[in-house]
């Protein structure tokens, strides 16, 4: 089961985190790849059906219920304006919870992905800088790129998903 | 200092305030005539406490204090002071001071000591002028050879001159002298001793600090020490007077402030019996067996009857309800600890007011959701307030209403089924509905006499700035009592029931759930998602008759029901669900009611009614208009809980219904 074991993994990475590489989780929304910091991941969760909240903005999918914590669903396909994506009814869906220290309480939310994330090991140093003045969104979100396998990885920040919804 | 006492603040204030609640209890309980010696012990014994931690934390100000009370409290304990009606105002009046001072380390103000060392000063004052000892009906316990061991003295400071060798001063004789008349203590100070060098063996470049603990008075003690000093060269005090800084008084000594004071009091955390950890560390023990046996079962499975897992799940089942019991049970603590500051409030109010009343509580033992007992702190103030200053008369009309002078107010609390009852009962004058009455016409609520029954006369006392009151007095009669009291209860799901009858006496029934965090609720179904409705907030569920629909404008529709006109919404207008039409073929109304206001609200579909758990939406999300909060069903899905109240005011003003911004609108 995914569910029982990342928190496993993130345990034994988030040491090793220590020496200066970065680790992060890679997952696909609708053809691109984004990538997370390790320790913002809370964990992986078999899909659950949002339920639909009034009033929110599109992306705000509704809320879901983990364990008894009322987390909301951010959908990143609506949130970037990425065409929606095609998918396979079959597939499966999982959600991943990030979660999030502010003014030392803790946050979560919810972003829903087809595939199975995955987590690499990098340096600072092979992270680039991105730059792009022109499209706002991605502007805010984007706090730099990396290429794993030939392709790009927009690498996101959990707080500024975050403080969409809060 | 070398440990961080931050982490025991709290206990220390938890603690305190438990010591200093009791005090008050006990000083009100004690009766002049007759003085309890375990009343006076116990209060010694807080105090006690009281000073000990407050020297832990560095308090020296409540340290001094409570030392000074000590000792008082020590002279009536051993009979040598009788304690009179003004002592134990003082008494109370020092409580207060020092609850403030708590309040104040609680919330990181600095201390007011000014107040503390005013007191500090009254009761030395009224220790060195003792004894006014006991010549009492107890008898005279005046003998000479108790006195010596009493915790009671002077503090001497003694700076002998320079000179003071060559006149013969032999400091070790008065002090021989003085430890024969009590207790001494002796420490000797070298801070004026000059080096080695410059010393000269015939001048004195010490000085001491002596305590005595006896009860001679000062004369004796001054005769002993001038004898061979100077008057210039001693100081004497009695002890625990050290701090007499410039008395900056602000008195606060209207009720009102005594009782927000309170409220400040109200510590966060929580103190549990061990008993009802222990019970659950045995139930959460019980439920892991169950688990383990789960998995061994799954484990062997090989396709034989499932008459072991049903079983297990059984007692799964009731393990975990159990559990959730008394998980809910932790919350609960006992009325007292509201129904014991009203003690002090009908105390201090009956003086006040010139009336003599009897406060009788009952059933404190009776457990309430800790919130909720913080929440109902205000209304039962006002009722309170109210019975004594409106419903109670003075004592001599009550005379001559041939009641006894001394008035009874029953503070009453018990559980009755799924809710609790707190009662107040007074035998005061009673509502006047005539005045009830002509009051409604005059402020323009209600037309001539309509015939109304009297609860519906009653009601009108809950309105705002409603007051059949001639005067207008410190504590009530400006209107805004009841109607606080009204919102509350009902904001607490509760529901208020006044039973009076003129020239007896008047009843408030509070009828209040048991807890905050589980509600009785109807779950509803709109536009395929399913939705909570609380039961208190639902007057009639009808199927919706086309006939009686009618409609004023786009947004408005009203409903003909019952010779009324009630407006009905739709939730897909208000939460602007996607895919809306309205359609009212084959649906269902639900008839509500808020403030006294009623709502029809269409839904597709009933489905159960069940007890459901609260939870919060702002942990992780922004408050949602329209939601009072969120619940997980069976299945594990999370479900709305309406706002019935906000949905009123959609229904009221349109407008409010907002799209935000961001919303888009192609969905």
């Amino acid at each position: 089961m995914i569910r029982d074991a990342k928190p496993r993994k993130i345990n034994t990475l988030e040491e090793s985190n220590l020496s200066g590489s970065f680790q992060f989780l890679s997952f696909n929304v609708a053809g691109h790849y984004y990538g997370l910091d390790l320790l913002t991941i809370k964990e992986v969760s078999l899909w659950h059906e949002p339920t639909w909240i009034p009033n929110a903005p599109d992306y705000v999918k509704g809320i879901i219920n983990i364990r008894g914590t009322i987390i909301p669903i951010i959908d990143l396909c609506d949130r970037f304006s990425l065409s929606p994506e095609k998918y396979d009814p079959l597939s499966k869906r999982i959600i991943i919870i990030l979660h999030s220290k502010s003014n030392a309480i803790e946050r979560s939310i919810g972003i829903p992905v087809y595939q199975v994330p995955n987590t690499y090991t990098i340096d600072y140093s092979d992270i680039v800088p991105f730059t792009d003045n022109k499209n706002i969104i991605l502007k805010n979100y984007i706090r730099g790129l990396v290429t794993i396998e030939n392709k790009m990885v927009m690498l996101l920040n959990a707080k500024d998903l975050m403080s969409d919804v809060i | 200092m070398p440990i961080n006492t931050n982490q025991f603040l709290q206990t220390f204030v938890d603690e305190s305030m438990e010591l200093l609640q009791e005090s008050e209890k006990t000083l009100l309980s004690i009766d002049i005539q007759s003085v309890n010696s375990e009343n006076i012990n116990h209060l010694f014994r807080a105090m006690h406490s009281i000073k000990g931690t407050s020297a832990i934390f560095n308090f020296t100000s409540i340290n001094l204090f409570a030392n000074t009370l000590e000792s008082f409290l020590g002279q009536v304990r051993s009979n040598t002071r009788i304690l009179t009606k003004a002592d134990i105002d003082l008494l109370l009046k020092s409580v207060d001071c020092i609850r403030t001072a708590i309040v104040n380390i609680k919330n990181k103000n600095p201390i007011n000591n000014g107040e503390l060392s005013e007191l500090s000063t009254i009761f030395n004052e009224k220790m060195v002028g003792m004894p006014h000892a006991a010549s009492d009906k107890i008898g005279s316990l005046e003998k000479p050879i108790e006195r010596k061991t009493q915790k009671f003295g002077w503090d001497i400071t003694f700076t002998p001159s320079r000179n003071s060798f060559q006149c013969g001063t032999e400091p070790s004789r008065l002090f021989k002298q003085l430890s024969e008349i009590g207790k001494l203590s002796i420490q000797a100070g070298i801070d004026q001793l000059p080096e080695f060098h410059q010393l000269d063996p015939t001048e004195c470049h010490l000085n001491w600090h002596l305590k005595l603990y006896t009860d001679a008075p000062q004369k004796e003690v001054e005769n002993i020490i001038y004898w061979v000093e100077d008057k210039e060269n001693v100081c004497i005090t009695p002890i625990c007077t050290e701090e007499k800084e410039s008395p900056i008084i602000e008195k606060k000594s209207t009720v009102e402030n005594k009782t927000t004071q309170k409220n400040a009091a109200q510590t966060t955390s929580i103190r549990i019996e061990t008993k009802k950890i222990d019970s659950l560390i045995n139930i959460t023990g019980e439920l892991i067996i169950n688990q383990s046996k789960l998995n061994q079962i799954t484990k062997n499975f090989n396709g034989t009857p499932l008459t072991d897992i049903y079983e297990t799940l059984d007692l799964l089942e009731t393990h975990s309800k159990e559990l959730q019991e008394k998980v809910m049970r932790i919350r609960m603590v006992p009325i007292e600890f509201l129904f014991n500051r009203f003690q002090r409030l009908a105390h201090d109010l009956s003086k006040d007011l010139g009336k003599e009343v009897n406060l009788i509580i009952a059933g404190e033992q009776t457990e309430l959701d800790k919130n909720m007992i913080e929440m109902l702190s205000d209304p039962i103030l006002h009722l309170m307030r109210n019975a004594l200053d409106h419903g109670i008369e003075l004592p001599a009309a009550r005379e001559k209403a041939k009641k006894p002078s001394v008035a009874t107010i029953w503070l009453n609390a018990y559980q009755k089924g799924s809710h609790i009852i707190i009662e107040m009962i007074d035998d005061g004058a009673g509502l006047n509905k005539e005045k009830i009455l002509s009051k409604a016409i005059s402020a323009g609520l209600l037309k001539e006499n309509q015939g109304l029954s009297d609860d519906e006369i009653y009601k009108f006392i809950f309105q705002p700035g409603f007051s059949t009151a001639e005067r207008i007095s410190d504590i009530s009669g400006r209107g805004v009592g009841l109607d606080v009291v009204y919102k509350n209860i009902t904001a607490l799901g509760g529901k208020i029931e006044v039973q009076s009858k003129m020239g007896i006496g008047t009843t408030f029934r509070l009828c209040l759930p048991l807890t905050l965090a589980i509600m009785e609720c109807q779950l509803i179904k709109i536009s395929g998602q399913i939705y909570i409705i609380p039961l208190m907030n639902i007057l009639e569920i009808t199927k919706l008759d086309i006939k009686q629909f009618n409609k004023i404008n786009d947004r408005t529709r009203l409903y003909h029901f019952r010779e009324q006109y009630i407006p009905i919404v739709f939730l897909q207008e208000i939460f602007s669900i996607p895919n809306f039409s309205v359609d009212i073929e084959k649906k269902l109304l639900i008839i509500m009611e808020v403030n006294n206001q009623l709502i029809g609200l269409v839904v597709d579909e009933l489905l159960s009614q069940q007890q459901i758990v609260i939870k919060n939406i702002e942990e992780n999300y922004e408050k949602i208009p329209g939601i009072a909060g969120v619940t997980i069903l069976d299945d594990g899905k999370a479900a709305l809980i309406l706002d019935i109240n906000a949905i009123l005011d959609f229904a009221s003003n349109p407008q409010l219904i907002n799209n935000k911004p961001e919303f888009s609108e192609k969905n």
